[in-house]
């Protein structure tokens, strides 16, 4: 027997994913919850194997919750069922230990299939998250990998050249039209991408990975 | 029955010290005070003094009744129950907030009563049950009544007589201790209500007639001039105008004598009546009261004044603060002009008498002109400190009107997720829920259809929410929010578009990370817009002091003297000002588009 229990705030839309659950033989239904308080209060006394989570709750954020059970509860599975479809939701919810992530417009064999797997041990996600997620990991990957081919801005690249022309701040800031402090910016913003820690490297690495050439 | 001004205003004055008595002799006299603090019938006036006081000491419990007030003085004037929803669901917070099970409760039962009227009777019932029990564990008898009251009508309405049976014999149980003639009258007008349903108008006239006698005998003005207001409406259907104007012109009186909120339904009948009886001036005047007060442009100024209160008392100090440094600048202006003329006089006289004090004058003429340059000077400061103010008060403006512009958007986009977006997933899961059920309807085109379509709503709200207002922004923070932003934007004919950001942007103020986002949002939009091009560089980079913007494209440029406005520049370049930020573009057609926005920290929060 999996044993499952509802939190959200929509009273409509528990009822709905109740109605899914009732007629599977190896779940049941051990309760339901409309605020991250009760939800706290039931799942501590009457611990379920299933969580399913809304991140939008009235008193508390479900990340709240989430981040309380996972500490109190290790085995509990917590699958996230929210209308949030961004990166920063998603990967916030994983990084608190949420084992799975489903939107709001799932379907019954989705979410029984979510639920059993869960309970084996393993993650789910479907499908829209997974693609949300792995577009962020190929954005982070070109991140990472900017260190031999980084994408500087014209803007960098204009003080870069500068900097290379042994300019100092301030005759860079009158000849390109923009306070000391914006070039100081530029300077941060390009030891940064570039990996390096002082103007030496800043020229080093100009001259290493032919910055400036192609202008 | 009408008692004489002399005795009221007797009665008036004798009513704070009765209430004095029973605070200090009775046990129970706090209830009794939390009782009044929700059924007296509260003016406009009232209940913003009140949301003052609740925001400015700052008193949650204040403001949860300020909202409470606001909701039913706004439905009882117009007529339009879609704000008191809010305000109630907002004075339930605020009460939960400030830990007042009984204002929570009591706001609740309210929504209850209201989701009821709009068929939602599972929701209600719940919530009147919630309700109840509290009142019972707290011993209010006086609220456990009324709950089993509202309850049993609900059961009623939602067809479950047997329910409503139980109901109604344990309030009528109760109300033989309790003897509440509030609770009389409302039954005797529920009553009422329902052989006017059932179109027995005399039956109606009558129970609403004594339901006028008891709530007159006791005192209940409110509650009079609903008896009057409905007898009114009763007498225009059934025809007979005159007595209806009777009813409804005293009601309107004793409204305006007790300081009551105008009622939309007064005006309304009044209205029919005279039209039937073709006195056509007055049905046009009680008409066009009527319409302004369910007039929903109107509704929202009424709204607005709290705000604009606050900020017109700025204006006018700084407005005041300008006038008295003119005045200075002026009396220094007529200072110096007299000693021009002294200077003039006493020079012809002087020059007359004698050479020798020729180096006196040339002394004091010495002394003048320095006086003169002083008195510039002088000018030249209030002159800028003028320009100063006149500055500040109109960044103070931009300010309230973006804040009332994000507020709104705010607003708007919550309810659309919460709410629009919320229900909409219920409806789909319900769907779903139906076909696993009937497994025969799966292959239902039309109901494919359906599904198909509730999807496509369901995603479409939730995009319109997210550009109004990103919800990781509040949450996670300024990088977040764009992260989200530009990971939006992919497929075959999109920009490769890459983010990149350099220092904390978690604890930026929040008016500055909402309108650095916005101002990210407005340029990649034009560039995705107008620029064609391959390659978009977004760029955050916070450094001490700073926080620089970037949004970088390779398309086909502008030439920066003739294209200035439009592609929602403005818009943009108000955000920078109010943020006293800089703005610095580097374009030439064919050379793609460089803005690069600066906004400096150290004045956040105090500009």
């Amino acid at each position: 027997m999996i044993r499952i229990f509802i939190a959200d705030d929509h009273v409509m839309f528990a009822e709905g994913v109740e109605s899914l659950l009732v007629g599977e033989p190896d779940f049941l239904l051990t309760g339901k919850a409309g605020t991250a308080a009760d939800t706290l209060k039931h799942v501590r006394l009457n611990p379920p194997d299933v969580l399913l989570l809304d991140i939008n709750l009235p008193d508390q954020s479900g990340m709240e919750v989430c981040k309380i059970l996972r500490e109190e509860q290790p085995d509990l599975k917590i699958l996230v069922l929210s209308m949030f479809s961004e990166e920063s939701y998603i990967t916030a919810m994983l990084g608190l230990g949420a084992q799975g992530y489903l939107l709001k417009n799932t379907g019954k064999v989705e979410l029984c299939n979510a639920i059993r797997t869960l309970v084996t041990g393993k993650t789910y996600f479907c499908q829209e998250v997974t693609d949300v997620v792995m577009r962020g990991l190929m954005h982070s990957r070109t991140a990472s990998t900017s260190k031999e081919n980084p994408k500087i801005s014209r803007r960098e690249k204009e003080v870069l050249r500068l900097i290379v022309e042994e300019k100092t701040t301030q005759e860079i800031a009158s000849e390109l039209f923009i306070s000391e402090k914006t070039v100081e910016s530029h300077r941060a913003a390009l030891l940064a991408k570039l990996g390096v820690r002082n103007t030496a490297g800043l020229v080093k690495s100009a001259l290493q990975l032919k910055l400036l050439e192609g202008e | 029955m009408q008692k004489s001004p002399d005795r009221q205003t007797f009665l008036g004055c004798l009513r704070p010290l009765l209430f004095v008595w029973l605070l200090i002799c009775c046990g129970s006299a706090t209830r009794l005070h939390a009782q009044a603090e929700f059924e007296q019938r509260l003016t406009l006036d009232q209940i913003q003094a009140l949301m003052n006081e609740g925001i400015f000491q700052p008193d949650l419990r204040k403001q949860a009744l300020a909202w409470y007030h606001w909701a039913i003085y706004d439905e009882t004037q117009t007529g339009i129950t879609d704000s008191a929803f809010q305000y109630l669901a907002k004075s339930m917070d605020k009460f939960g907030k400030a830990k007042d099970s009984l204002g929570y409760y009591r706001a609740g039962m309210e929504l209850a009563d209201r989701l009821a009227d709009r068929g939602f009777s599972d929701e209600a019932i719940r919530m009147h049950q919630a309700a109840l029990g509290y009142f019972q564990r707290s011993n209010n008898l006086y609220l456990e009544t009324h709950t089993l009251a509202r309850l049993s009508k609900i059961y009623l309405a939602n067809g479950n007589a047997d329910l409503a049976l139980i109901a109604k014999r344990k309030f009528v149980d109760k109300n033989k201790v309790l003897k509440d003639s509030v609770l009389e009258v409302k039954l005797l007008m529920d009553e009422a209500m329902q052989s006017f349903y059932q179109k027995k108008y005399s039956n109606a006239r009558y129970t609403a007639s004594r339901a006028l006698r008891l709530a007159e005998q006791c005192n209940y003005t409110y509650l009079a001039n609903d008896a009057r207001t409905a007898i009114g409406r009763f007498c225009v259907l059934e025809g007979d105008f005159k007595t209806a104007i009777f009813f409804l012109k005293k009601a309107e009186a004793e409204a305006q004598r007790a300081n009551e909120p105008q009622r939309h339904d007064i005006y309304h009948y009044l209205s029919k009546a005279y039209a039937a009886l073709d006195s056509i001036p007055l049905a046009y005047e009680y008409g066009l009261r009527y319409g302004e007060l369910t007039d929903t442009l109107l509704k929202r100024e009424k709204e607005m004044t709290l705000q604009r209160l606050a900020l017109q008392f700025d204006t006018r100090q700084k407005r005041a603060q300008i006038q008295s440094l003119e005045q200075e600048k002026r009396a220094v202006e007529s200072r110096a002009q007299g000693h021009r003329l002294t200077a003039a006089a006493l020079a012809v006289a002087l020059f007359a008498v004698s050479l020798a004090m020729f180096f006196i004058i040339r002394d004091y003429r010495h002394r003048l002109h320095t006086d003169r340059v002083i008195a510039s000077q002088n000018e030249e400061l209030n002159k800028r400190i003028i320009r100063e103010l006149e500055d500040s008060l109109q960044i103070e403006t931009m300010r309230s009107m973006l804040a009332g512009q994000e507020g709104e958007r705010r607003r708007i986009a919550q309810d659309l997720h919460d709410s629009v977006g919320g229900m909409l997933a219920a409806t789909r899961i319900q769907v779903e829920s139906v076909l696993a059920k009937y497994a025969q309807l799966n292959d239902n085109a039309d109901l494919i259809k359906v599904k198909t379509l509730l999807d496509d709503t369901v995603s479409e709200t939730r995009n319109i929410a997210r550009n109004m207002q990103p919800g990781a922004l509040m949450e996670f923070g300024l990088a977040k929010a764009v992260q989200d932003l530009t990971s939006r934007i992919y497929g075959e004919s999109a920009p490769n578009i890459t983010f990149e950001h350099f220092g904390d942007t978690r604890d930026l103020d929040q008016t500055v990370a909402l309108n650095s986002y916005r101002i990210i949002q407005e340029l990649i939009q034009n560039s995705l817009k107008y620029a064609k091009s391959k390659e978009i560089l977004v760029q955050i980079t916070r450094t001490e002091g700073q926080l620089a913007l970037l949004v970088e494209d390779d398309g086909i440029g502008y030439d920066p003297d003739t294209v200035r406005k439009g592609m929602g520049t403005d818009n943009i370049a108000n955000r920078i000002q109010f943020l006293r930020g800089e703005l610095n573009i580097q374009t030439a057609p064919g050379k793609g588009v460089s803005t690069l926005v600066t906004i400096p920290l150290e004045h956040q929060g105090k500009p």
